[in-house]
């Protein structure tokens, strides 16, 4: 960021207030465009994993090599699509809801570090942060499944609802484990830390059922298969997003991958390593200034391998009912979760004290 | 700063006016989350980053959800009556809290008289509230205090819910059976 900064007053010669604003819409344009080439990429492959996992091939045709071009050509239809609006649905909420959700997620984008350097802002909250306005997503969607005057969509919104604010306090004990480690919400002390002491999820046995825990529990706040109940197909048709077609049913599949993405990069940062290689090889994080982007792909492999096990999951486990949803969430993942996070603090006064 | 403190503070009053003037209660509903949403704004211009996100975690993305559950969930006209007496209360609690808000004006100006200031620029405020509630001579026993108060609340709450539960099972047992016989 600094560096942007510094490029637009420095080799430009641009006033300060232009300078920022500008760093900031660069960054943010970025971000929005690496997003899109990830959500087209990752549709691709959940097709792919999907297929290969029933033994079939998924697209083929499309593109020559294996379908690649399957994914821009659905976002090149979805664009040109009529955007149809219920007749009894309250216009202004219907509109705005997908904004509302997309924002919710992309706005946790902004503390994520790639490498060292390429973060929008080091908030100081950082992971508090992300998982707050997380959060405002649940409000688009209940004002979704509302406005679009359905009772599938309505219905779909009150179990994504209920389900998303109970799997928050899991996740977000979980995370206390490692935040109690490193001492700090930073994402960026995160990956200091990382390189200097080797990866958090190595530093004791209590980190391996913490990032268990959260890794369930993110999966359910994505509602990704087993935890997909408020889109179930088969009871619901397609649950909150029903009504919706064309670019504005778009955003609520991009949110789908785009919170994977996010769900994922948590993931690797606070508990694999983030942008740093296994034994801090190579010393990722202080390499010299073009060299430093390497950690970009560290992170990204990561990222993907973390999203192939939620692919994974998806197409091996069937669908859970309500009530096993909720006996998940509050009876056994939220007291693992405490458990965990007791053993870390006992762990570490033990080894220090 | 100032743009900044523009916007949410727009949002926080265009929020509130929606939440108090609209027809709909879902609306209103809406409108209180944009509110509580302005004012988590609010507290991140003014330099207080974790009130600010407690804000956003717990009122606008689990309070009002309840409170949205709640809307949805009950019938129409009982909510239309509710809001047209709370309407009356309004100015009330709008009075009371100017009230309230010059009275702070008022202990403010004193310790600003005494000395006492706060932080220039905006500091992270994380380390503070940990050090705070922490430290040997900080809050943690009040603080405990008030989360046995809460924990007291809950639990008085499921009870009294539970209560209502096994009246209407008390009460529906016995006609079932009366009318019911031997299976």
């Amino acid at each position: 960021m600094e560096t942007l900064i510094d490029f637009f007053t420095g080799t430009l010669g641009l006033g300060p207030t232009l300078a920022l604003s500008l760093a900031y819409a660069t960054a943010i344009g970025s971000l929005l465009g690496f997003i899109t080439v990830y959500a087209m990429f990752a549709i691709w492959m959940e097709r792919k994993v999907a297929a290969h996992i029933q033994q079939r091939f998924g697209p083929m045709e499309v593109g020559g090599w294996h379908g690649w071009a399957q994914s821009p050509a659905d976002a090149l239809k979805l664009m040109f699509k009529e955007d149809i609006i219920p007749s009894g649905a309250n216009k202004v909420l219907f509109w705005i809801a997908p904004a509302i959700v997309f924002c919710g997620v992309l706005a946790g984008f902004i503390a994520i570090p790639f490498a060292a350097g390429v973060q929008i802002v080091d908030i100081d909250l950082g992971v508090f942060f992300i998982i707050a306005i997380a959060s405002i997503e649940v409000i688009g969607v209940i004002m979704a499944g509302w406005s679009s005057n359905s009772k599938y969509s309505l219905f779909g919104a009150v179990r994504e609802a209920a389900q998303v604010v109970s799997y928050e306090l899991p996740s977000a004990t979980a995370l206390l484990a490692p935040i109690l480690v490193v001492g700090s919400f930073k994402l960026g002390d995160f990956n200091t830390y990382q390189a200097e002491h080797g990866w958090i999820i190595f530093s004791n046995p209590f980190m391996w059922i913490a990032l268990l825990v959260y890794f369930i529990a993110s999966l359910a706040g994505c509602k990704r298969a087993p935890f997909d109940l408020p889109e179930a197909e088969s009871e619901l048709v397609s649950g909150f997003h029903t009504e919706y077609s064309g670019m504005r049913f778009s955003f609520f599949g991009l949110e789908e991958f785009v919170s994977m993405l996010l769900v994922s990069a948590i993931t690797c940062t606070l508990f694999l390593g983030g942008y740093t290689l296994p034994f801090n090889f190579l010393d990722v994080a202080n390499l010299a200034a073009p060299f430093h982007l390497l950690g970009v792909a560290v992170l990204i492999v990561k990222i993907f391998a973390v999203i192939f096990v939620q692919m994974w999951l998806r197409w091996t486990l069937p669908r859970m009912r309500v009530d096993q949803v909720m006996t998940m969430g509050y009876k056994y993942l939220l007291p693992w979760a405490l458990f965990a996070v007791a053993g870390t603090a006992v762990w570490h006064v033990w080894m220090e004290g | 700063m100032d743009f900044m403190f523009i916007v949410f503070a727009g949002l926080a009053v265009l929020g509130g006016l929606v939440m108090a003037f609209h027809q709909s209660i879902v609306h209103s509903a809406f409108g209180l989350v944009g509110a509580l949403f302005g004012v988590a704004g609010l507290y991140w211009t003014m330099g207080a980053d974790f009130l600010g996100g407690l804000q956003v975690l717990l009122y606008v993305g689990g309070v009002t959800v309840l409170l949205l559950f709640a809307v949805m969930l009950s019938t129409r006209d009982s909510t239309r009556l509710a809001l047209s007496r709370y309407v009356l209360v309004a100015p009330v609690v709008g009075l009371l809290g100017m009230f309230i808000f010059q009275a702070y004006r008022g202990v403010y100006q004193v310790v600003q008289v005494l000395g006492v200031q706060g932080p220039e620029a905006p500091q992270p405020t994380t380390q503070q509230i940990g050090e705070l509630l922490l430290s040997p001579d900080g809050y943690l026993v009040p603080f405990e205090l008030v989360a046995v108060l809460l924990l007291l609340v809950l639990i008085g709450a499921v009870t009294i819910a539970r209560r209502g539960q096994e009246q209407d099972e008390d009460q529906g047992q016995p006609a079932g059976t009366e009318s019911g016989g031997t299976p």
